[in-house]
């Protein structure tokens, strides 16, 4: 069994929406229910990787320097005149086939299908090679009256973070630390520290005690390179933090405006929740042997799928993308 | 307001707001002594921030780096005018006007501008990565996002939550591309069949239009001869002066309910300066003079007094990145860049806020 642990570094806000709530926030995000924490849903996560490693496919592999989008594009173009033509019944039945073999091709290529299963129209042949799990919370940024803002986390996330480390066969070696009510952790260079304390929002914390380093390397597996959060990092109570992911995310009130009026629409303003640029999340991937397709083995998989993300850099999660929200810096760890 | 004049607080100190200005940004040392604020904190927040006599001092943006942060939480609370000496009893208020008089000049302190670098940087290089169609355009007037946006002063401005920076989001872009081009539609349609002869209604026709998909409801052929703006606007969409052809571009470019749009207009973030503090802010004033007619259906009089209200706004010539990126990527850009220079974007266009030069 294979395995990559893909960190998502929120480059833009993020909204991986969980529909329509009846609350003072109209479209919240994603939480899990048992800790109240944002979370990415496997599914969701799944599906974003799927449909970008679709185009990444479609636009990267060639034959004889022509990209597999445009082969297929060229050839459909081909059976569409010929269709228009006078040509025999049974010619127009194989013709239509192929059409919708193509048709399928372009919504799921080869590697795409050994990857990620076939498309819903064909999910009973066989499964995919891969397991998506749930994209969990690792860094919460959290304004700060010393550095700006801080890298926020607790020892219940780094317990997780270790546990899936090691699930995926990954080195977990630091020791989750113990932080008292109302304490902090912060490294010795620290850029929030001032005094002894830090002051996170409008709440004051007593610097306790140290990060130890093992536990920023651990992170650094799934940090994108050129960003660095040793200087920012807080360890606070599993409360604390708590209260941060449920109280301190981003409430945008969005407006749509009447052209006839020049003011508000009825119904037009709604607030909308997202998860604040600068998160870092993270996810496991538990590869497995290919099934069908194009790909034969979970090396294979692994090294294309390792292959993509490092080509394709970004990604872009949940709703509002056409207003430039969601992009993450994905980094496979 | 010749009353209030005559208030001791006021008398004294008349002269010298005369001499003032509403545009001096700098308080004269020691004024500050004479007022007092008061902060709705915990009292161990006040003493980490070493506060203990807030008539002494304020907190600025050197005791709170994030100006995102110290705008929302740590807002003083003062008298309009005059001195608060109890918290409680005085109805102390928070507004832009403590806000301009307390803290002076409000500006984003170097540590934030150098923090801000790094991630305008990698801002920069996603823009580049995706593809993006981009360009560093400057303002040519104020501009100032989010002046209705919830705050404990009367107006806002937007900012990015964990740097304090003023921004312009990828929704306000769109949505002043989105309604610049319905108002050219609607000048396109001026005379057609089926449409208000009344412009706001036949914006108001146009937007509901576009919103559902519905290109087939704009006629083939326009009675208008299109000139100047509406001749760029034409232009720029590319399909020739037939509103339904344009229709049916506009629809696949913004997307409807259904549909998702064919362009990503992303945020545009001002260009960070060199070194030290950032000076991209200046204080506005509003002075509505017909307060109760406004917001009570009095009739407007000249027994009404003024009530000056005063905001924030980023200043003009300060260079913002802008991008857009998706399939239809090219066409966005262009009506982006006529939106930008002839509609504005952000609280204010009507009065000429928020314009861009396009070159």
């Amino acid at each position: 069994m294979k395995s990559l642990v893909l960190g998502l570094y929120a480059v833009t806000p993020l909204h991986p929406g969980s529909g329509s709530e009846i609350s003072v926030i109209d479209l919240p995000i994603q939480r899990e229910r048992h800790t109240g924490f944002p979370v990415i849903w496997g599914q969701s996560l799944k599906g974003v990787l799927r449909s970008a490693f679709g185009d990444y496919e479609l636009e990267s592999r060639e034959e004889s320097g022509q990209k597999l989008r445009e082969i297929i594009k060229a050839e459909l173009l081909e059976i569409e005149k010929k269709l228009k033509s006078d040509i025999p019944e049974e010619e127009v039945k194989e013709l239509i086939t192929r059409k919708t073999e193509l048709e399928n091709l372009l919504l799921s290529p080869p590697m795409t299908t050994a990857i990620f299963g076939p498309p819903t129209n064909r999910a009973s042949e066989h499964a995919g090679a891969i397991a998506v799990g749930d994209a969990k919370i690792l860094l919460f940024p959290v304004r700060s009256a010393n550095g700006v803002f801080a890298y926020v986390t607790s020892p219940m996330v780094l317990e997780r973070f270790k546990r899936d480390l090691q699930l995926a066969g990954r080195n977990a070696d630091f020791e989750v630390p113990a932080v008292g009510k109302g304490k902090a952790l912060v490294t010795g260079n620290s850029d929030v520290e001032n005094n002894g304390r830090v002051i996170l929002e409008e709440l004051v914390l007593d610097v306790e005690d140290r990060v130890d380093e093992k536990v920023i390397d651990a992170i650094k597996l799934v940090l994108p390179e050129g960003i660095d959060v040793s200087r920012r990092i807080v360890i606070v109570d599993d409360d604390v933090f708590s209260t941060f992911v449920r109280l301190s995310t981003e409430i945008v009130a969005r407006v749509a405006i009447d052209a006839s009026k020049g003011t508000v629409k009825q119904g037009g303003l709604w607030y909308e929740e997202f998860l604040p640029s600068d998160t870092l999340l993270y996810s496991v991937i538990i590869v497995g042997n290919p099934r069908g397709g194009a790909l034969k083995s979970e090396e294979e998989v692994e090294e294309t799928l390792r292959g993509f993300i490092t080509d394709t850099r970004y990604l872009q999660v949940g709703g509002d993308e056409t207003v430039g929200k969601g992009f993450v810096l994905a980094k496979p760890g | 307001m010749r009353r209030n004049f005559k208030d001791s607080a006021w008398g004294n100190r008349r002269p010298d707001r005369k001499s003032r200005g509403f545009h001096r940004k700098v308080r004269r040392k020691g004024e500050s002594r004479n007022r007092n604020a008061c902060y709705y904190l915990p009292r161990d927040t006040l003493s980490a921030l070493e506060i203990s006599n807030p008539s002494e001092k304020f907190l600025n943006t050197k005791d709170v780096k994030n100006l995102s942060l110290l705008l929302d939480k740590f807002a003083p609370y003062s008298k309009e005018k005059g001195l608060v000496n109890d918290c409680h009893s005085e109805n102390p208020k928070a507004s832009g006007n403590v806000l301009k008089t307390l803290l002076g000049e409000i500006k984003v302190p170097g540590e934030a501008v150098s923090l801000y670098k790094d991630y305008f940087r990698l801002y920069e290089m996603f823009v580049n990565s995706i593809g993006a169609e981009k360009e560093i355009l400057a303002s040519r007037t104020r501009l100032v996002v989010g002046l209705g946006d919830e705050s404990v002063y009367e107006t806002s401005i937007r900012l990015l939550r964990n740097y304090g920076v003023p921004y312009i989001p990828g929704s306000a872009l769109k949505g002043i591309t989105r309604a610049w081009a319905t108002e050219m539609m609607a000048e396109l349609l001026d005379g057609a069949g089926g449409f208000s002869g009344d412009f706001y209604e036949r914006a108001g026709q146009v937007q509901k239009f576009l919103s559902e998909g519905k290109a087939g409801k704009f006629p083939e052929n326009s009675e208008v001869t299109p000139s100047g703006e509406i001749e760029e606007f034409v232009n720029t969409v590319g399909v020739g002066n037939s509103p339904r052809r344009i229709a049916e571009k506009l629809v696949e470019l913004f997307g409807t309910t259904k549909n998702r749009g064919k362009a990503i207009f992303l945020d545009a973030l001002p260009v960070p300066p060199g070194r030290g503090d950032w000076h991209l802010f200046e204080w506005d004033i509003m002075n509505p003079h017909y307060g109760p007619y406004y917001q009570r259906g009095e009739p407007p009089g000249d027994w009404h007094s003024p009530v000056p209200v005063i905001f924030l706004t980023v200043k003009a010539k300060t260079p913002f990145l802008f991008g857009v990126a998706g399939e239809m990527k090219e066409t966005a850009w262009e009506l982006l860049k006529l939106a930008i220079e002839n509609h504005g974007v952000g609280a204010k266009t009507t009065l000429g806020y928020g314009r861009f030069n396009v070159p």
